[in-house]
């Protein structure tokens, strides 16, 4: 059954809108609307590059119910397919795995490159004939998900009609060209993934906004005050917060981690925290990056999937230090599981109306409400 | 399967399928291939051939391309001209693919 639920009263400006009603949150049929006209129609966070390192390395992957295999090519290239036999419909692969020269389905040996092209199809015309005439190899490809690698997340698209992602995200490709350049991957203890039972877009609105700072996280405030903070919107693209205030990580000697090359000052004590819409959630600072992907498994369920990146491969930071960065970053983050989850649960109340936002501090939750409602209005007019 | 004349060639293929092992599957069924062809037994060659190249494929080994010409030579597969740089791109399984008695 589709619900319509009334979006009018987000799409309004900050002062008079109200968040996105309760249905969003709760309710399935809702959340199946929103895996298409938001998930799928625009370019979601499926994985990252580092984990597909070397040639032949495959991740499959389940989006949303959506099967898929992450595969890194012959010529370095991360490429992305419905993880499907074109065959009989089989799942390809089931584990992280090193392809050696084949993409082989388990159930009847049709081999695939790494590009995903259709290689044989072994008795396919009878025993020991691998041809026929009505098996047409160049139209039984794998089929190929549009993906673009940025800050070493696998975004998709997986409707196919979204612009291009240089074209979609271009304004804040264009905010932190200065970060495009090489990260490094900080190792094992660089990645962390924490479970929520709480709707994705909680995590999402939770991160744009500084608000909660000086509640939610109190050890902030000693440098990090509510004021040295400003807010990122951009209607129709992204948001977030940004801090004047960054302080470099050192350990007992006072050694800090390598910087990004040639940055301009404004990042010497600035960092940024954005949004890239639907679900990646990106942090930029002089020294380190981060990326949370946000994996919604049902309507109440999410699984955030943490990374932090350096401006050197993980053998030469300051020894410890990474270690340090990454539980200083996971307390941030377990520090908001109670806000997520909370405000999950209160949206089993009946009468909760979407909310009132602050016209001075949720500007970015907002932005991103108002995204949201525009994409299922986009996707109810198709 | 097609009947193997050799007893102890079929009981290798079947033991290395057990063991999930690849490159020792192409060698073996390149072998039963090869001796069919010999006979004179066009279509056994061709779905052993078949086999010993999808597991050679499996194992990213070069001899696939070996497996693949022969197939095409018999116009049972489309040659395939990427096959003998394979092991560039792809370590060949380290896995054992020698069978004693074979």
């Amino acid at each position: 059954m589709t619900i319509h639920t009334e979006l009018g009263s987000v799409l309004r400006s900050v002062a008079e809108a109200r968040g996105l009603p309760n249905a969003h949150y709760t309710d399935p049929a809702v959340f199946a609307e929103e895996r298409q006209s938001v998930l799928f129609a625009n370019w979601a966070g499926v994985g990252f590059a580092k984990d597909v390192p070397e040639t032949g390395d495959a991740k499959p992957v389940n989006f949303l119910g959506m099967p898929l295999l992450l595969v890194r090519d012959e010529d370095g290239g991360v490429n992305v397919y419905q993880n499907t036999c074109r065959h009989r419909g089989m799942i390809l692969v089931e584990e992280p795995q090193k392809i050696r020269g084949a993409i082989r389905c388990p159930y009847h040996s049709w081999c695939y490159t790494l590009k995903g092209a259709l290689r044989t199809t072994p008795h396919v015309g009878g025993p020991g004939r691998s041809i026929h005439e009505d098996i047409k190899r160049d139209e039984l490809g794998l089929i190929r998900i549009r993906s673009y690698v940025w800050q070493d997340v696998v975004f998709v698209n997986i409707d196919g009609k979204a612009p291009a992602f240089e074209v979609a995200n271009q304004h804040l490709l264009e905010r932190w060209k200065e970060f495009d350049q090489p990260l490094y991957h900080g190792g094992a203890g660089a990645s962390f993934t924490l479970s929520l039972d709480t709707n994705w877009k909680l995590a999402v609105e939770n991160y744009c906004e500084s608000y909660h700072l000086p509640w939610v996280h109190p050890g902030l405030n000693s440098y990090s005050r509510l004021e040295d903070h400003y807010n990122i919107e951009e209607r129709g693209l992204y948001s977030g917060q940004g801090s004047l205030v960054y302080r470099q990580l050192k350990d007992d000697a006072g050694t800090v981690f390598p910087d990004f090359g040639a940055l301009s000052d404004k990042w010497d004590t600035g960092s940024e925290y954005i949004a890239v819409y639907p679900n990646v959630l990106l942090g930029v600072h002089r020294d380190h990056t981060f990326a949370i992907l946000l994996e919604p498994v049902d309507q109440t369920h999410t699984i955030e999937h943490v990374e932090i990146y350096y401006a050197r491969p993980a053998d030469d930071l300051p020894k410890g230090l990474s270690d340090r960065n990454t539980a200083q970053w996971k307390e941030v983050f377990e520090e908001d599981i109670f806000v997520v989850e909370g405000m999950q649960k209160g949206r089993s109340g009946i009468f909760f109306d979407g909310g009132k936002f602050s016209p001075a501090m949720d500007g970015p939750t907002h932005n991103f409400h108002h995204w949201v409602a525009s994409q299922i209005e986009a996707g109810r007019s198709c | 399967m097609q009947e193997l004349s050799d007893r102890d060639l079929d009981a290798a293929i079947m033991a290395a399928h057990r063991r999930d092992e690849p490159a020792a599957l192409a060698r073996l069924y390149g072998k039963a291939a090869a001796e069919r062809e010999a006979a004179g037994d066009v279509d056994a060659a061709c779905f052993y051939y078949t086999q010993a190249y999808v597991f050679a494929l499996s194992a990213g080994l070069n001899v696939a391309a070996d497996f693949n010409e022969r197939l095409a030579f018999h116009g049972r597969d489309e040659i395939q001209s990427d096959l003998r740089s394979l092991q560039e791109h792809f370590p060949p399984d380290a896995s054992p693919i020698d069978e004693p008695g074979i």
